[in-house]
């Protein structure tokens, strides 16, 4: 099926006037303008329910898992403390070199961090948002006693 | 004012027009560079960001060097003639004597490429093909992020964008090439030439590039790997569609003298219409995204360009109520193609092959359909859906799938594709420039620095002593 208004090109190239698809034939362009003023109302409407699906809350078991690990990367970096980090290599950027690494304080805050998330979504966000605060102003202390 | 002046005045619209038009596309590179710098992880950003600006200096050298020239030599090769320089004896026939002076100005050392007061117009279409070019380059940049060497990509994006698509353009592109002047091929916004070539030429790619280090677990199933700043990703995005606005504009072609718009193949056309249909495919690409990936915000801002990708095709002659349709379909249907690639262990980090492959496939063919029956020229066919189908297949495999695959698989035999497992981990901002992209944000040397039992960091650190880092 043709949806050109035109037969020849010089017909096509010398046109004073509509010159897009279905041009000769107006019944079209009117179901495809009820079409897409359907898709927009339909937008509108859709917009009102639209929500991505959570995440399945994790089970307590799974939740149990997490903060064995957590606490097992506490001990493990507290027994055997690594003490390579990969410092910036850029000169310009380079900053003073530190005797003494430690990952104590990544391993805690992820410890936390794993704990907190999954509490988070159980408790509800503001909650979580308390935690974290709590854990930023508490981590310096913590992490000197652990020492 | 006096007939000469006239004439000049003709000849600076052109000239402006093209300038202007090509300054505005480079909005694309700006978006393509905030896009891909925010789907990337904070320990990536720095370099994936250089890595996309590299693509300004590789293509645009390597356009300037032989890609300008691969255009206007190839569209004759290999069906109706041969490829056409210097050895060329224009007289061969009245095809040949026409490009010929098209040739003549896209050599590196051409005239016409020069300040040249008799040729104000050859420079300025030389500077919007090469910012098509960099966009060709740039789709396949945001793919291959966080794994990827930055010599291997520049070797890429040479092949993609100096040579794959220009071929492309040459044949179907071109008043010239053959796919337009045997088989009908009309491909008014590069649908099928730029989108349809860069997406399946990523395909090639990524194939050998393999998945991201923890983007599949051990049986395969693929997990999220956010995008550390989605509203950048936005952001970019939106500079992306200002962009495109630009592309499509440059696609109209009006010289001095001329009395009316035409596209590259000689038909006539509106720029107003193109703001229309534009616009309409925008707003329905992103519907119809919304509503299928139900308001997940990287589909949903990604449907726009979908959209206006899937119509670009044919927005010469699209009726706008047919653009809403076509671009909704398109949209509707690319997040569940995105999905269905990850899910095939294809790690897009961008969804290129959705966005750019499929939507470019869709569109170039959707023209046989939807414009089914234009006229386009004496002695050359009317559009059609055969003309279509064999000019997206040529596009999105043989200049785009093929050599992406090929080229790829040379640089992964010779190990020269992929970063190590160490610096992939470590992030490419420290492996490969020495430099963190948020060195005062919470970052992994923030917390041990700010932790550290130094007495001379026993106040806690400010952001302006960390500015050093």
């Amino acid at each position: 099926m043709s949806t050109s208004p035109f037969s020849t090109f010089e017909e096509f190239s010398s046109a004073k006037g509509p010159i897009y698809t279905f041009a000769n034939n107006p019944s079209i362009i009117s179901i495809l303008l009820i079409l897409g003023a359907l898709i927009a109302v339909y937008f509108v409407y859709a917009s009102f329910f639209m929500k991505q699906e959570s995440p399945p809350t994790p089970d307590i078991k799974a939740i149990g898992l997490l903060l064995v690990a957590g606490f097992a990367s506490v001990m493990g970096t507290l027994l055997h403390p690594q003490s390579e980090h990969r410092e910036a290599a850029n000169q310009r950027y380079s900053q003073e070199s530190h005797a003494r690494q430690n990952w104590q304080p990544l391993a805690l805050l992820g410890m936390i961090g794993l704990g907190g998330a999954s509490l988070g979504q159980r408790l509800g966000q503001k909650a979580g948002q308390k935690s974290v605060q709590k854990t930023k102003r508490r981590s310096p202390r913590k992490l000197n006693r652990l020492r | 004012m006096s007939p000469e002046a006239q004439a000049f005045l003709g000849t600076f619209v052109s000239e402006s027009f093209y300038y202007w038009a090509s300054v505005f596309m480079l909005l694309i590179h700006a978006g393509f560079l905030a896009y891909e710098g925010g789907a990337s992880r904070t320990k990536n950003v720095l370099a994936t960001m250089v890595k996309n600006l590299l693509t300004l200096a590789s293509v645009g050298l390597a356009f300037f060097f032989f890609g300008w020239w691969v255009y206007n030599a190839f569209p004759l090769f290999p069906f109706t003639g041969g490829v056409l320089g210097p050895w060329t004896n224009p007289e061969v026939n009245e095809t040949v004597k026409a490009a010929m002076p098209y040739v003549d100005g896209s050599y590196p050392w051409s005239p016409a490429l020069g300040p040249n007061t008799g040729d104000h117009i050859t420079g300025v279409f030389f500077f919007a093909f090469a910012l098509f070019a960099m966009t060709t380059a740039s789709i396949l940049s945001g793919a291959l992020i966080e794994r990827v060497k930055v010599g291997a990509y520049l070797v890429l994006s040479i092949v993609l964008g100096s040579f794959t698509w220009v071929v492309a353009a040459a044949w179907g592109w071109n008043v010239f090439g053959w796919m337009f002047t045997q088989l009908g091929y009309h491909d008014f916004g590069c649908a099928g030439v730029v989108h349809g070539v860069s997406g399946f030429f990523t395909l090639g790619v990524l194939l050998n590039l393999g998945p991201r280090i923890g983007k599949y677990d051990a049986d395969g199933n693929p997990r999220p790997i956010l995008p550390h700043n989605l509203p950048l990703t936005m952001v970019g995005l939106m500079l992306i569609f200002v962009g495109f606005y630009a592309f499509l504009a440059a696609c109209l072609i009006f010289l001095p003298g001329y009395t009316g718009e035409f596209t590259i193949y000689g038909t006539p056309m509106t720029l107003a219409s193109v703001g229309v249909s534009t616009t309409m495919a925008l707003a329905a690409g992103l519907v119809g995204a919304y509503i299928s990936s139900k308001g997940d915000p990287f589909f949903t801002i990604s449907g726009g360009l979908a959209g206006i990708i899937a119509t670009g095709a044919g927005m010469d002659i699209y009726h706008p109520a047919l653009v809403i349709v076509l671009a909704f379909i398109a949209a509707f249907c690319m997040p569940k193609v995105i999905i269905a690639i990850e899910k095939l262990g294809i790690d897009d980090a961008v969804g290129a092959v959705g966005v750019h492959g499929f939507c470019g496939l869709f569109g170039s063919i959707v023209v046989g359909v939807a414009a089914a029956g234009f006229p386009q020229g004496d002695g050359v066919p009317s559009i059609n859906l055969f003309g279509q189908v064999v000019g997206a297949f040529i596009c999105t495999v043989v200049l785009g799938f093929i050599p992406g695959y090929g080229t790829s698989w040379l640089l992964k035999k010779f190990d020269l594709l992929r970063v190590s497992p160490e610096e992939e981990i470590a992030g490419l901002d420290l492996s490969d420039l020495g430099v963190e992209g948020y060195p005062e944000y919470a970052t992994m040397s923030f917390v041990t620095n700010g932790t550290s039992d130094q007495s001379s960091h026993s106040a806690p650190l400010t952001s302006k002593s960390l500015a050093t880092e």
